[in-house]
Order: C-alpha cells, then structure tokens, then sequence
C-alpha cells in the first residue's frame, strides 16, 4: 500500500519538476543573458549588460511602490484583522465554519471581476449613484487610497485565518490560570494570547505581503495605470518579448520571497500555523 | 450494468464515426484564419453556395498568433487577416505569396478609399527607409477593413467641441492651455502614446530617434493623463468620468450601436460624447493575404475576389463596426441613409459621419519598430507614470 501512495505522488513530482522547477533555472539562466524574442538561440550570450535596468529610475521607484502598498497592506490587515480573528474566537456561535465561509464568500468570484467592480463603484458617476443617488466611496478611483483599499479588502482574508487557527489552538485553561491569579483581561490579552497567537501573525502577514508584493493586476486596475509597481514592469517587459529583463526583476523578487520564507521558517518551524 | 455501458458505447462510436464522416465530407476547402466575429456568416454561407468550396474558420487574437501559426506550419492556412505592421514582417520574411489578379477580375471595378491608398504608400516608405527595399503592397494584399483613431471627447464639457474643431491635437495635448482641469486618458499601449504625441508635434509617427522620444516626452507630460486603460476609456467618456482619450473610432461606434440600441437617438448620443477625428492620425488595416503554406491558391483568390464585390464587402460590413475599403461598397452602405429600418439608417449614418470617404486628411499606420526603440519608449512612458 505505501508503495501505492507513493507512486500517486509521482504525477505531481513530475509536474513540478517540468513546470516549475526547470522554468526557475530557465529564469535565473535567461536573467544573466541577453536573450529576447528577436535573437535566434545561437545568439543568445551570457552578459550583464542589461543589469543597469535595476538601478534606472522608473524600477527604483516600482521597487519603492511594491514594498510601501504590500507593507501598508500587511500593516492594515492585520490590525483590522486580529480583532475580526479574535472576534471569531470569542464568539459563542456553535458553528464557526459559518462565520469563516462568510470570510472567504468574496474569493468564491472572479478577482478580476470583483477589482474591476471596486473600480466602477470608486468612479465618479457610477451604478451605485445612478441607483440610491449618491456615490458610496467618492470619486477616488486612480489615487494611492484606491489601491490601498482593493488590496486589502482582497487579501485581509488570508491575514483573518491564519490567526484565527492559531488563536484557536490556544488552550482555555491559560486563560483562565491567568485570570485566577488576579491578572486583567486586558493584561491576559497582551501577556498570554497575543504571544502565543504570533505564529498566526507571522504566517499571515506573509501570506499577505507575497501576492501584493509580486502582484500587479489590482494596482493596474486601481490605479488607472497611474501608480506603478515592479509587477507591472515585469509584465511589461514579457508582453514586448526582453525575456531578460523580465527575468531579472522576477529573479530580485524571488529573493525577496525566499528571504521571507526564511522568516517564517524561524517562527513556525513545524510548519503548523500554515494550516 | 454491463448492457447499460455497451448502449453507451455504441452511441458514443456512432457519434464518432459521424463527427469524422462530417470532417471528411467531399469537395474542397479553404482554411481561412481570421481574428474572431470578423466575418459576416452569411457571407460564408453565400460563398459556399455559389463555389462548392467549404470554409473552415479559425480564430486567433493577436497579429503575433497569426505569425506564429503560420510559422509553425501546423495548419496550412490558404488565406489570413493580419493587420499591417504584421503584413510587412511577413512579406519582409518571404511569409507571403504574391497575388495573381488575373484571377481577382472584381478588382478592376473598385477603386480603394483614399485613406487605404495612403495606408499602403507609408507602409511602402517605412519599408524603404528600414530595409531599402521598395515593395508594393498590394502585390500581396487585399484590404480587409481599415479604420482611424480620434478623440473621444464628452460632449457635457463646454466648449470642447468647439475647442476641438479648431485646434484639433493641441487641445487633447497642452493641458496648461485648453481646459487645464479636464481629464484625459490614454491607450495603455506605449507606442500608441508615443506616435499621438508625434502627430501632435508634426513629425511622422514611424520615426525614431532620442531627440523625437524627449520630445515626444515633454508632450506626454504636457497632457497630465489621468488614466491609462485599454476598453476602459470608451465607457468613462460616456459615463462622464473622462474628458478626453485617443482610441480606435470603432471604439466609439462600439458604444453608438450599444446605445442606439436601447433607444436613444443618435443626436441625444453626441451631444453626451462623440469623436473627433484629427486631419493628421492614426489607422489600421486588416489585409487578405495568403500565406506560403497555402495548398488551395484557387480558393484563397476566389474567396478575395469574392469579397472585392462591393455588394458583398457591405454585407460583410454590416456585422463588423469598421470601415469597408473600396469606394463602390462604401456607396453601398451610406445609400440605406433613407431605410427605413433603424439599423440600416443608423449604419448609414456612422459610416457617412465618421467613416467618410472625402474626408481630407493623412493617414499613418504604425509600423513595427525595432525591439530596442519600442523598449526605449516603453522605459519613457514608465519614466512619466512613475514621476
């Protein structure tokens, strides 16, 4: 039977390997190259000539974009999120799946969908208007608050369950030991609950700050195309085919990804809080 | 159990055998490769009737898919609809073969629009200053559709109109001028950018060099864009949330139809948006043309021949929202001004408006620079968004 199980594992060790693992050697190798759609392979040289791309003005200022929204995001998510987490806790509804199905309702639609309805709505004279009368968000389609706004309403919810699993795996009974020896709730909360539901934090800040820091549809689209972020250059550089250049910003956040990754392998060692 | 998957077996090789008897029906074909509902059926359906020949139709999105396609060699296409840019690399790559007009007796009864003509003369100089080779067009080409770029404007802003009519680019350019608080969109597309900012300073669009890419940059930011977007722009024009955006006319006829549709008329229309449309801009064309890979030449200039008759190129133009080619289907199509059916009258009337055949102007399609200037007006535009 265990030779079974493992052999149902080859069909995903195999997709793996020829869709993800050989493409990221194909990346790093093209990112050191100067290979673009209009050179034949035999053309293709090893150089580093295209590296000044990372130090021109527009990909520092991308660069500075995708760190400040994906900080301020993971920042806003989490304080408004911990206490929706904490909420769901310390609620005395039986069914807490309920509670969590109404979280993640929003990611059962179309992200593209929902960006591009956020927009109408943020726009001057949209549906809503023309139904109640009045414009619910004002006209702040295209500003920084926009993207901001669509950002974290689209990834709050993977900051709300990671710590909602750790705050559950709490036992009860530290609680109240704290309780009975005369400590403040409020004390209880900083002293006892916060620390041990940290894992959760790390776990979803990360889960938060990878996609908007690699991402770039929802800035796109939020933004009018008036904000750019270092996604946005990468997707750029594919669609016009300098596959190097692409390559090489992709490579940059990779390391940004991998040293988090690193982060949360210090907190979470046994890999729990990431279920 | 057992009888219940032999009956399903049985139905599923009937319909097998059914789908591979339809495949292999007798008579000949023509595998026409072609951008999606860009083809009126019932011209299909007409042509089919009169030649016997069946048409097998497959769809692709992008210039650069018909390219690679016809690259590959997977298919062999007998006819293509690329756009101009992708006629010249491919008549620039020995893709193309040259057309035989003995067998397309339909061309010497029409004369193509004026703007076509011009199209096919700039595609010619900017192949003569890129390859020093002189190449005629419409050796290999067929016009298709065309159509130009304008202004999209909303028509509730006082004085744009008229601010328009008269100074035509610099309005929609110098924003410190004209109407500093109006807002002005611009096609997410960098060249698109690059080659209006051109027009507006009087060079020729296909032109590249570092003086004309500042140059172009100054008036780029000159403009203050408040939103780059692609099928965006159209719909905040009409739904008063932009003032101003550079966009395909079509762009515009698209939400003309859509309102005419549910019942506005077409005054009601203009006066919310409407499109201007510069002397100096930008076109397209889609051209017929056959690619080496072809194995049925007969069918491919039967099919181009047939669709060189006027009274066909309208009838395809009345499914399609852009310009026919030649001046007799053109007449056809503004001459349904006095039908009385809604439609046809309004067609009449778009066409006549905006697609008119005397209009006086000069006409550039964009060609395809180099990758490394196209990346170097790529960088300019992030330059400015990023500011």
């Amino acid at each position: 039977m265990n030779k079974l199980y493992r052999g149902l594992a080859r069909p995903y060790q195999i997709w793996l390997i020829i869709l993800v693992f050989i493409p990221l050697l194909a990346m790093v190798l093209i990112s050191i190259s100067n290979y673009n759609a209009s050179l034949s392979l035999s053309e293709v040289q090893i150089t580093f000539a295209d590296w000044d791309l990372l130090f021109q003005h527009q990909t520092l200022v991308a660069f500075k974009n995708s760190l400040v929204y994906a900080s301020l995001t993971t920042i806003i998510s989490f304080v408004l999120g911990y206490f929706v987490a904490y909420q769901i806790k310390q609620s005395r509804i039986k069914n807490k799946f309920i509670i969590l199905t109404i979280i993640i309702l929003p990611m059962w639609s179309n992200l593209i969908l929902r960006t591009e309805g956020l927009l109408n709505i943020m726009e001057e004279n949209n549906i809503l208007k023309s139904i109640i009368g009045f414009s619910l968000l004002g006209n702040i389609a295209g500003t920084p608050f926009a993207v901001l706004f669509g950002l974290v309403f689209t990834y709050m919810p993977f900051m709300i369950l990671p710590i909602y699993t750790a705050l559950e795996k709490i036992d009860i009974s530290l609680e109240e030991a704290s309780q009975d020896l005369g400590v403040t709730p409020f004390k209880t909360f900083w002293k006892v609950i916060f620390p041990l539901s940290l894992k959760g934090v790390v776990t979803g800040s990360i889960m938060v700050f990878l996609p908007t820091m690699a991402g770039f549809a929802i800035p796109k689209i939020l933004s009018k195309g008036n904000i750019v972020l270092i996604g946005n250059i990468i997707d750029q550089k594919f669609l016009y085919t300098t596959f190097n250049d692409g390559s090489l910003l992709a490579v940059v956040i990779l390391i940004v990804i991998l040293g988090s990754l690193l982060i949360i392998t210090r907190f979470d060692k046994e890999g729990e809080t990431l279920l | 159990m057992v009888k219940k998957v032999k009956k399903i077996l049985i139905v599923l090789a009937i319909a097998l055998i059914a789908t591979f008897l339809n495949a292999c029906q007798t008579g000949p074909t023509l595998r026409l490769l072609n951008w999606g509902e860009y083809l009126n059926p019932e011209v299909v359906d007409l042509f089919e009737e009169e030649y016997g020949i069946r048409v097998i139709q497959s769809i692709a999105d992008s210039n650069e898919l018909f390219y690679s396609k016809i690259k590959s060699q997977t298919t062999a296409y007998d006819l293509v609809i690329p756009s101009d840019y992708m006629v010249e690399k491919m008549v620039d790559e020995d893709m193309l073969i040259e057309l035989d007009y003995e067998l397309l007796p339909n061309f010497d009864n029409v004369t193509y629009m004026d703007g076509v003509n011009q199209i096919y003369a700039s595609m010619a100089a900017t192949t003569l200053t890129r390859t020093g080779e002189s190449v005629d067009y419409t050796d290999y080409a067929v016009p298709y559709f065309w159509g130009t770029f304008g202004i999209i404007y909303n028509n509730r802003v006082d004085g744009l109109e008229e601010a328009l009519n008269e100074n035509g680019w610099d309005v929609y350019f110098d924003s410190e001028n004209y109407f500093p608080t109006a807002s002005r969109g611009m096609y997410d597309v960098a060249q698109f950018a690059y080659a209006a900012a051109l027009m507006y300073l009087g060079e020729n669009p296909n032109d590249y060099n570092t003086t004309l890419l500042n140059d172009a940059k100054t008036a780029i930011e000159g403009a203050n864009f408040s939103e780059w977007g692609t099928d965006t722009l159209k719909r905040n024009v009409e739904s008063d949330n932009l003032d101003m955006a550079f966009v395909y006319t079509g762009d515009y006829l698209d939400r003309l139809y859509i309102q005419l549709d549910e019942g506005r008329t077409i005054d009601e229309i203009q006066s919310d948006f409407n499109i201007y449309i510069p002397e100096t801009t930008m076109v397209f064309i889609d051209n017929m043309v056959i690619p080496y890979t072809a194995t049925n030449l007969d069918a491919a200039h039967k099919f181009i021949n047939f669709l060189l008759n006027p009274e066909i190129m309208a009838l395809n133009g009345e499914s399609v929202g852009y310009a026919v080619t030649t001046e007799e289907a053109y007449d056809i199509v503004v001459s349904h001004i006095d039908d009385e059916d809604a439609f046809y009258h309004n067609w009449a009337y778009a066409n006549m408006t905006y697609y008119n055949k005397d209009r006086e102007g000069t006409f550039y399609p964009l060609t395809a620079l180099p990758n490394d200037d196209i990346d170097a007006i790529n960088t300019m535009i992030q330059q400015i968004r990023t500011e």
